[in-house]
Formats: C-alpha cells, structure tokens, sequence
C-alpha cells in the first residue's frame, strides 16, 4: 500500500509548515514583472533574476488587496502608482500565505520606496558608466543646431501642460517669427514611454530631411515619474541620432540622463521654446549688425572717393589756371617785346646793306677812274697784266673824262 | 539658399568693403546683393515654410 495522501490533506500540512515557519510578515527584495487588476484588488507576478545571465531564477505570485492599495497610496503619496510597474524592483514587505485552496501567495502589506530610488540611482550610475563607455556621451552635441532651427519635431503628450506651454510660447513671441513645428505623440511617463518616444523618435528618422531639430518636452514630475528618461535603450538612441535634440522636462530637482546626452538640456517646456526664439533673435541681430557694418563702411569708402575726385578737381583746376596764365604772360611778352626786336633787326640789316652799298661803291670801276686810275682794254677786254701784251698792240685806255686809244711802243722786262 | 549660406556672403560682402577691395562699380552690385540677403533672411524669419506635412 502506498503512503498516499489526499490533496487538502498535503495543502493543509503546507499550509501549518508555512505558518509556524514564517509567522509574521517578512521584507522581501524582487522584480515586478506583471501587475494585473481586478476588483481593485492587485495580482502581481513577481520575479528574481540572476544578475549576470538575467535569467529568471525564482518567481512567486502576490497579492495587494484593495484596503492595502488605498493605505499604502496614502501612505506614500502620488508616486505609489509608479512603484508598481513591470521592470521595477521593489522591497515589500509581505505575509506568506499558503491557502489550501490557491496554494502559495505572498500577500503585500508594505512597500519601501526608498529601495526601489536606491535600486533607481544604481541603475542609473551603471547606465551612465555604459554611455561612456560607448562614447555616447558627447555625440548629440556634436550633431551642429542650425544657426535658425525653424522646423521643428516635438515629442510630447498632446494634453500635458508642457506641451501648450512650449506651443504657446512659440506662438506669442513678440519678434513676430515663425516657428513650424509638429508634434509626434508619445507617453511622457509610465511604463509606454520609453517604447513610444523611441518610436516617435524613428518616425522623425524617416523624415530628418524635414526638421532642424527635436524638441522633448514634458511638465514637472518626480523621479518615478521621469524614470523612462534614465533608459539606456532610450538615452543611447538619444545620442546616437542624427537630428539635435532639445530636452525640457520639468524636474524637482538634478537631471535624466537624457537630459545629459542630448544636444542642450533646458529646465522647462517654455525655457526651451525661449531657448529657440533667441537663436532667431541672435540671428538678426547680427545681421542688423552687418547691415549697420555695410552702411557706415560703404559711406566711408564712398567719401573718401568723394574728397580724392575733388582733390583732383582742384588740381586739374589749378594746373589750367598755372598754364592759361603762363600763355597769357608769353603772349604779352611777345606783344610788347616782339616790335623791339623786330626793329633791332631791320635797324641792323640796314646798317648792314648802307656798309656792303658804301664799300661796293668803293670798289667799282668808275671809283676807281674818279680816284685817278685807268682802266686798260684790248678788244674790249679788260687788261689786266702785262704778259696780255705785245708791242705794236692797240689799246684802249678809260680816263675819268674818256677813253684813249693809243699804240704799244715798248715793253719792259721789270715791273715798274 | 540656407540661413548660414546667407550669412556667410554677408560676412564676405563686409570683409571685402572693409578691405577695399571693392572697386567703385561693384560697391553697387555689392550693397545691393547684401540688401537683398537682409530682407531674404528677415522675411524668412517670419514666414512659415509648411512643407511639411502633417
């Protein structure tokens, strides 16, 4: 015969072994893997994983019953909705209850919040270590904004405040300036949101052509709240992405990591739609400068000119003026001197010509025949020496008072 | 043409003037070019460009 026992008869056994070994509530640390609801009472399966391989290693289920959710909710106020959710570890504190009926349960009587931040900000330490590790830190900021980031893609909730206070900002702004931006929806907080601003952010991927930059906008929170920010899988494809992305989630107090890897990380919603309203301000600003520059340089140049062409002017002016008047001095100078010379000359020329009258006066023949001499010819020739004659030859001889006719009878050998 | 193209010509235009090394026939082409940047990126400023869509 077998040792057999009825089912009741082992859960009632378990169920004695369970309280006297575990009588009083004990506080256990564990994973939420999934919450489910019903009759406001909570069903949650619990979870451990090892840490290295993250192989599920022990599981249980547990139970809040609605009494405990309202106590514990005000207890601990508006981020006791945030402790239970998948992915987060939790110390509770629960009562082993092993029911013949159902089997084990660990009913939750209590929660520890300051253990799940601690596991938060560990978790948070390692994500940051891996993002350098991976040199992601810095890569965002490397993407340059545009000088104007006109086109813009807003990940936000459409019904948060954030929201209308960045678009309201943007549209108001007293320099009349034009921002286009459109809005890719995604859950700002609980358990969707990393899933949904990671989407959002593909979907502005497949359009970057469009945008000059992204926009992360959501209304203040606690650290619960903002607790998808700190996502590794979120922050790296923040920093990995080709647009720069602009962060402005309200925080109490210190900054996500996304907040960190993005290319600029303001306080607020509004601050970063202030942020985008100066970049146009600065822009034209320096363009008025440059306007300004081109003004005043172009009028100096222009001046400048100015007094080098009338300089010229005047010195075309002067040097006509100089070479008029040296004309008009030459012509007066000629005017008066020219008659002088001209009669100099005639005076002289005369003097000259009565000279070379007197002297050829002097030398001509019938001086010469006043003066006494003769003149001697032969057959109308004039005789000039003695070898032209022979004795018996006819001469003429010219006197001042006429001529004679005569007859060589000798000549001599001497010459007088 | 793109806000930091704009821009850039705009800084030429201003260095050459500085520089002199415009002569008195280009000043012209090049104020007015200038000008006509100024009021391209001003009015750019303030319009929208929906091409995108939503």
């Amino acid at each position: 015969m077998k040792n057999q026992h009825t089912l009741l008869e082992v859960n009632q056994f378990l169920k004695r072994v369970v309280a006297a070994n575990l009588p009083k509530a004990i506080w256990v640390t564990c994973e939420i893997m999934q919450v489910g609801g019903s009759r406001g009472h909570f069903y949650i399966d619990l979870i451990e994983k090892d840490a290295i391989t993250q192989q599920i290693v022990a599981q249980s289920q547990a139970v809040m019953w609605k009494s405990t959710y309202y106590r514990l909710k005000k207890k601990i106020g508006a981020n006791f909705k945030n402790l239970l959710q998948s992915g987060i570890q939790v110390l509770i504190e629960v009562k082993v209850d092993f029911s013949e009926r159902y089997g084990l349960k660990l009913v939750i009587e209590n929660i520890d919040p300051a253990y799940t931040l601690g596991q938060m900000e560990m978790q948070r330490q390692a994500t940051i270590e891996q993002l350098k590790k991976n040199n992601l830190f810095d890569k965002n900021n490397q993407v340059a904004l545009p000088i104007v980031p006109q086109r813009i893609a807003v990940i936000s909730s459409p019904k948060a405040a954030g929201f209308q206070d960045f678009s309201q900002e943007l549209t108001t702004n007293q320099y009349n300036y034009s921002i286009d931006y459109q809005l890719f929806k995604a859950a700002m907080q609980g358990q969707f949101a990393e899933k949904e601003i990671i989407e959002a952010l593909r979907a502005i991927d497949k359009r970057k052509t469009d945008f000059d930059a992204v926009v992360l906008i959501r209304g203040g929170g606690s650290k619960l709240d903002l607790s998808a920010f700190d996502s590794l899988k979120l922050c790296t494809t923040i920093a990995n992405f080709s647009l720069p992305i602009l962060t402005g989630i309200g925080h109490d107090i210190d900054e996500s990591i996304a907040d960190l890897v993005a290319h600029k990380s303001l306080k607020t919603p509004t601050a970063v739609a202030t942020f985008l309203i100066e970049q146009f301000l600065n822009f034209e600003l320096t363009i008025n400068q440059l306007q300004l520059a081109i003004n005043s340089q172009t009028q100096q140049y222009l001046q400048q000119q100015n007094l080098q062409l009338e300089q010229i002017e005047r010195q075309i002016q002067y040097a006509s003026k100089m070479q008029l008047s040296n004309a008009h001095r030459m012509l007066e100078y000629i005017e008066n001197e020219l008659p002088k010379v001209v009669k100099n000359r005639l005076r002289s020329a005369s003097s000259q010509l009565e000279l070379i009258e007197k002297t050829v006066d002097l030398l001509s023949p019938e001086m010469a025949l006043k003066r006494g001499f003769t003149i001697t010819t032969k057959n109308g020739k004039i005789v000039r020496s003695k070898a032209e004659l022979s004795e018996s030859d006819v001469i003429e001889t010219y006197f001042r008072d006429g001529k004679v006719t005569s007859k060589i009878v000798t000549l001599s050998k001497s010459e007088n | 043409m793109t806000y930091e193209d704009a821009l850039q010509e705009l800084q030429m235009i201003v260095a050459a003037i500085e520089n002199e090394q415009v002569s008195i026939d280009e000043l012209t082409a090049k104020t007015k070019r200038a000008s006509e940047l100024i009021t391209f990126c001003k009015e750019k400023l303030r319009k929208v460009e929906s091409e995108v869509e939503q």
